[in-house]
């Protein structure tokens, strides 16, 4: 089975960490030894650095790991430091066909006020945002942005179902990964109920370990071909929509 | 490079040659979460699929509905003997359930430890009211795991605190102290019968290796949360650290077989 991790990153944490991955070598190390062949990469430093200039390190550094495959963090439009008008097509000039939200991080709020026009381009666009757990927020994107393609990351451990359960139903470009998706049955239960096509195979390394999520996925008593969809499938279909 | 266990886990989800034991499951629903399936069947059917041999379990209504769930987990051990074992739940809220615990413990078999939540019951390990059960566990060598969690509560300075008093237990720091990694690694280092414990402790990029580098995999032991996990995340988070196939064993049986004194063999 091929597995395409939507959710690794590499690079400073600037935090205590149990698990250095300081460059794409060591990131693919990981890779390798747990048996994923390509994983959807941000860089550490985007985070808790200067997004825009991580967002370049992060093409010259993975330039040379077709395996590595890009996603930008983004700021928002007014200081002038994320040009809506250009983005998409350096986002296109670079490989990129995916972005992460940080706003917490970076002291903005993701709303309509602050993110409309680059949450419009997004929509327009079909590229996919990646958000780390925090609902109130999702909830509220989603209902200004609904046919936005959104995936929930990091969710929690303890089975946060009941959670994004309404938003499943609600919403059609909602996804969750599985980095966090921990819960006894619950691969089972939710393709049972909503089908595979919107479940991402990831990891959250180096913050979390690969191996988990991977062995949960390659065992869970669901289908091959919802196992093959969740690992690498659904994300390659996310990606190949991207318009740019 | 891949090891004999790292194949086996692979290919079929469960390791022929490594028996697991989860030292810390739960039992029935939980009103926090949705559990898909919390009773015997469904647990056993996880069990089954990921090579876990026994589960030795504390009722969610034990820790969340006081003394007589314990009596739920006292049925479940009988109705599946060879599955599952029990911890009696002691609540310091209620001390005077406390000898009904101790009779539990001594009469029934299907008790081999003692489960403590100071979370829940927001008490400090270090409170008068658990001051028996420490005692006695002390005196009996008695296996005591305890919800552990970086704080004042239950962190690894109140774990410190109780180990400086009562040696003797056999201590499991659930979760392993969840946060506070050093000191709690301090804490395993410093007492014999100190233990680290791994569930959701796993998850944590590199906590595994760092653990058995620091202190041993013999200190080490694995558990699920179950029915909260799937048994095949926290196996995975194990089979892949950077540490040997002895170490897994260590920590995914031999350690436990130790504890409660049983021998499951290779």
């Amino acid at each position: 089975m091929e597995f395409f991790d939507c959710h690794a990153s590499y690079g400073p944490t600037y935090t205590r960490t149990l698990l250095e991955l300081p460059d794409p070598q060591a990131l693919i190390a990981q890779m390798e030894r747990v048996g994923i062949g390509k994983a959807l990469v941000y860089h550490g430093a985007a985070v808790r650095g200067y997004p825009l200039e991580a967002n370049q390190r992060l093409i010259t550094e993975l330039a040379p790991y077709p395996q590595l495959v890009p996603a930008w963090v983004l700021l928002p439009p007014q200081t002038g430091e994320w040009d809506l008008e250009s983005f998409p097509g350096e986002m296109k000039a670079s490989g990129v066909r995916a972005l992460w939200a940080f706003p917490g991080d970076h002291r903005y709020l993701l709303n309509k006020v602050t993110m409309g026009p680059v949450l419009e381009e997004l929509v327009a666009r079909k590229i996919p945002l990646f958000l780390k757990k925090d609902w109130e927020l999702i909830y509220s994107v989603l209902a200004d942005f609904p046919e936005l393609v959104l995936v929930a990351t990091g969710h929690g451990p303890w089975g946060r179902d009941r959670y994004f359960r309404p938003l499943l139903e609600q919403y059609p470009n909602f996804y969750i990964d599985t980095a966090n998706y921990e819960l006894d049955w619950g691969l089972e239960a939710l393709c049972a109920k909503y089908g595979h096509e919107r479940i991402l195979f990831g990891t959250a390394t180096p913050d979390r370990t690969m191996g988990g999520p991977l062995l949960t996925l390659l065992h869970a008593p669901i289908s091959c071909e919802a196992k093959e969809a969740i690992a690498s499938g659904n994300l390659e279909r996310i990606l190949g929509e991207v318009k740019l | 490079m891949r090891t004999q266990l790292m194949e086996e886990a692979i290919k079929d989800g469960l390791m022929p040659s490594c028996p697991i034991i989860d030292i810390h499951g739960h039992w029935g629903p939980f009103s926090g979460i949705y559990f898909p399936k919390p009773y015997g069947d469904g647990m056993i059917a996880s069990m089954e699929r990921s090579g876990v041999v026994l589960n030795v379990f504390s009722s969610h209504a034990a820790i969340f509905e006081g003394f007589e769930g314990n009596l739920v987990t006292l049925r479940a051990v009988r109705e599946y003997p060879e599955r599952f074992r029990g911890y009696v739940v002691y609540n310091p809220n209620e001390p005077q359930t406390w000898e009904r615990c101790r009779k539990l413990f001594e009469e029934y078999e299907e008790f081999v430890g003692f489960k403590i939540h100071p979370g829940v019951d927001n008490y400090s390990l270090l409170g008068k009211n658990y001051q028996p059960l420490f005692e006695y566990a002390h005196q009996k060598q008695a296996l005591v795991l305890s919800h552990t969690w970086g704080g004042d509560i239950c962190g690894a300075k109140a774990v410190r605190g109780v180990m400086e008093k009562y040696p003797e237990i056999r201590f499991l720091m659930g979760h392993s102290c969840y946060g506070e990694w050093e000191e709690a690694v301090k804490v395993a280092q410093d007492f014999p019968h100190a233990y680290l414990e791994l569930t959701a402790a796993y998850a944590v990029g590199g906590l595994v290796a760092y653990f058995v580098e620091q202190v041993g995999a013999e200190k080490v032991l694995f558990g699920t949360d179950a029915p909260w996990f799937d048994p095949h995340y926290p196996m995975g988070c194990v089979i892949f650290a950077e540490i040997s196939d002895e170490d897994r064993r260590n920590i995914f049986y031999r350690n436990a077989e130790r504890l409660l004194g049983i021998e499951l063999g290779d």
